[in-house]
C-alpha cells in the first residue's frame, strides 16, 4: 500500500510539476505564440485546468485552489463567448439545486 | 584621447567586480572599433577580477570576463575558462557546480557546444546538471535558422546536448523543445520521428498538439499526417497508457478527421469513443463534424448522429442545420430521424418536420414523430393542421392522446376569451 501510495504522489508531483511547465512557458513569449491558435490555446489551458481539478479534489491545500480558480476564470475568459454574471448565477443555482436534490 | 579619459574614469568605480566587467565590456567595444587599447582593457579586466577576495565570486567574474574576451574572438578565453576548471577542484562540490553553470551558459553563448557539454557534464547535482543543459539546448536551439548551411551540424549538435538530459522534467521539456526547433526549421520527418523519445503521456498529448497545429498551419502533405498517426499508435501501446482518446480529441480538434478515425478505429471501447468524440465536436468544433460524418460507415454514422442530435436537441441551434440535413438524408436508424422532427420543431420548422417523419417507415415511431408536431400544431394554436396530422398517427394510444388534448384545445379555444384564458391559467397552477 506504502507502494502504491508513493507511486500516487509521485505521478501527483509531475503532474503539477507539468502544469508548471507549461504556465512558466505561457508566461514567456510563448503565450503570444499559442493565443495565435485558438484551438491550441483551448487545449492547453483545458490540459491544465483537469490536472489542477484533480488536483483540488485530492487535496486541501489552499493555494492549489487558488491556482485552480485563477485557470477557471482563464477558461472561461478564452471559450465562453457569451459569459455574463447572469449566467453564471444562473449556472451556479443548477449547480446547488441538484445537490439539494431539487 | 577619449577612450584613454574613459579607461582611466573606471578606476572610480570601487567594487572590483563592476570594475572587471567594466573594462571586459569596454574591450569588446573596443575590439569592434579595431581599436588597439582594447587587449589593455582586457588585462585590466582580468588585473582586476584577482582583487576579489571570495574565491567562489573570483571565479563567477573570471569566466564572466572570459566570456567577454570571447566575444571579442580572443582564442585565449578558451584557455581562461580550462584554467578556472582547474582552479574548481579546489572549491566545495556545491560552489563549483554554481560556477561551473554560469560557465555553461557561457560557452553556449560563444556556440563552443563542445566545450559546454564538457562543463556540464562535470556538475555534480544531477538536478542541476540536466537544467543546465537545458538551458544550454533551449540557447542553442534558438541559434538554428531553416535557412542557413550549416544546419543539419547544428541539429546534430542540438540532438547531442539533447542526449546527456536524462531526468525528468527536463528530459520532456529538452524533447518538446527540440520537436519545436525542428518543426520551425521545417525538418518535419525528423520531429515527428522525435516523439517516439518522449516518455512521459502528458508531454505526448501536448506535443501532438503542437505538432498537429504546426502541420495545419504550414499546409504539409498528408503523409506527414499518415506518420504521425502511426507514430502515437506506437506511442499509446508502448506507454500503455490510455492516451488514444486524448490523441483522437487531438486529431479531430484540429481537423485531421482521417487521423482520428484511424486511431478510432485502433481502439477496444471503439463506439465509446465514437460517441465521446462527436460529443466533443459538435460542442466545440462543428465545422470539422460534417466531414467527420461523411466518413463515417453506415454504422458509425447512427451512433453519432443519435448523439449529435441530443446535443442539438438541447442546443437547437439554427446555424448547424445543415448537420441536421446531412443527417436526415443519410442515417438509417429512424430513431435518429425522430430525434430530427424534434430539433426542426424546436427551431421553428414545421415544414421540415412534417418531410422527414414522412420518410419514417416504422409505425411507432412515425407516430412518435407526428405525435410531436401535433403538439407543437396545438401550441401554435393550428388545430386545423393538427386534426389532419393526428389522422395519419397509427398509434392508438398516442392518437388517442393527441385527439383528446385536441378536442379540449377546440373546446377552450370556443370559450374564446376571459373563460379560456382563466382556464389555462388554473391548469398551470
Amino acid at each position: 500500500m506504502e507502494i502504491l501510495s508513493r507511486l500516487q504522489r509521485k505521478n501527483k508531483k509531475e503532474k503539477l510539476q507539468f502544469v508548471e511547465i507549461l504556465l512558466e512557458s505561457l508566461l514567456s513569449d510563448d503565450f503570444k505564440r499559442i493565443s495565435q491558435n485558438r484551438e491550441l490555446l483551448i487545449e492547453t489551458v483545458d490540459e491544465m485546468y483537469a490536472i489542477l481539478k484533480d488536483a483540488v479534489k485530492r487535496s486541501k491545500d489552499e493555494r492549489i485552489m487558488g491556482a485552480f480558480e485563477s485557470i477557471v476564470i482563464l477558461r472561461a475568459m478564452i471559450e465562453e463567448d457569451d459569459i455574463s454574471p447572469p449566467e453564471l448565477l444562473k449556472r451556479a443555482k443548477e449547480g446547488v439545486e441538484v445537490v439539494m436534490g431539487k | 584621447m577619449l577612450i584613454k579619459e574613459v579607461m582611466k574614469s573606471v578606476e572610480v568605480i570601487k567594487d572590483p567586480a563592476v570594475r572587471a566587467i567594466t573594462y571586459a565590456k569596454i574591450g569588446v567595444e573596443l575590439t569592434r572599433m579595431k581599436n588597439p587599447l582594447a587587449s589593455d582593457a582586457f588585462k585590466r579586466a582580468l588585473d582586476t577580477v584577482y582583487l576579489i577576495e571570495n574565491p567562489v565570486f573570483l571565479l563567477k567574474n573570471l569566466s564572466t570576463v572570459a566570456y567577454y574576451m570571447g566575444k571579442a574572438g580572443l582564442k585565449s578565453s578558451k584557455r581562461i575558462f580550462q584554467q578556472i576548471e582547474d582552479d574548481l577542484r579546489g572549491l566545495p562540490k556545491g560552489d563549483r557546480d554554481l560556477v561551473r553553470v554560469d560557465i555553461v551558459k557561457y560557452l553556449v553563448d560563444l556556440d563552443e557546444i563542445d566545450e559546454a557539454i564538457y562543463h556540464a557534464s562535470e556538475i555534480s547535482d544531477s538536478e542541476i546538471k540536466n537544467e543546465a543543459l537545458l538551458l544550454a539546448l533551449k540557447r542553442y536551439l534558438f541559434k538554428i535558422k531553416r535557412t542557413s548551411t550549416i544546419r543539419p551540424l547544428q541539429i546534430r549538435k542540438a540532438e547531442y546536448i539533447w542526449q546527456q538530459i536524462q531526468k525528468e522534467p527536463y528530459y520532456s521539456v529538452a524533447t518538446f523543445e527540440l520537436i519545436r526547433t525542428l518543426l520551425r526549421v521545417e525538418e518535419y520527418d525528423r520531429a515527428i520521428y522525435m516523439i517516439n523519445y518522449l516518455r512521459d503521456p502528458l508531454w505526448v498529448k501536448q506535443v501532438m498538439r503542437e505538432v498537429i497545429t504546426h502541420l495545419k498551419k504550414v499546409n504539409v502533405s498528408r503523409r506527414y499526417y499518415e506518420r504521425l498517426v502511426s507514430v502515437a499508435i506506437e506511442l499509446s501501446k508502448r506507454l500503455r497508457l490510455d492516451i488514444t482518446g486524448d490523441l483522437i480529441v487531438i486529431f479531430a480538434l484540429n481537423g485531421e478527421v482521417n487521423g482520428a478515425l484511424k486511431l478510432i478505429r485502433s481502439v477496444r471501447d471503439y463506439n465509446e469513443m465514437l460517441v465521446e468524440l462527436s460529443k466533443i465536436l459538435v460542442k466545440r468544433k462543428p465545422d470539422v463534424l460534417l466531414t467527420f460524418l461523411q466518413k463515417l460507415s453506415e454504422d458509425e454514422l447512427n451512433l453519432a448522429s443519435r448523439e449529435i442530435m441530443n446535443y442539438l436537441l438541447e442546443h437547437p441551434e439554427k446555424e448547424l442545420e445543415y448537420l441536421v440535413s446531412f443527417i436526415a438524408l443519410n442515417v438509417t436508424d429512424e430513431r435518429v430521424l425522430v430525434k430530427v422532427v424534434n430539433y426542426y420543431l424546436k427551431t421553428g420548422d414545421v415544414e421540415s418536420a412534417v418531410k422527414i417523419s414522412a420518410k419514417i417507415g416504422n409505425e411507432e415511431l412515425r407516430s412518435l414523430a407526428l405525435g410531436s408536431i401535433a403538439h407543437h400544431l396545438l401550441r401554435e394554436n393550428r388545430i386545423d393542421d393538427a386534426i389532419d396530422l393526428v389522422m395519419h398517427v397509427k398509434d392508438p394510444k398516442l392518437s388517442s392522446q393527441l385527439i383528446s388534448e385536441l378536442l379540449v384545445k377546440v373546446v377552450r379555444q370556443s370559450g374564446g376569451g376571459k373563460s379560456g384564458d382563466s382556464l389555462q391559467a388554473a391548469e398551470k397552477k
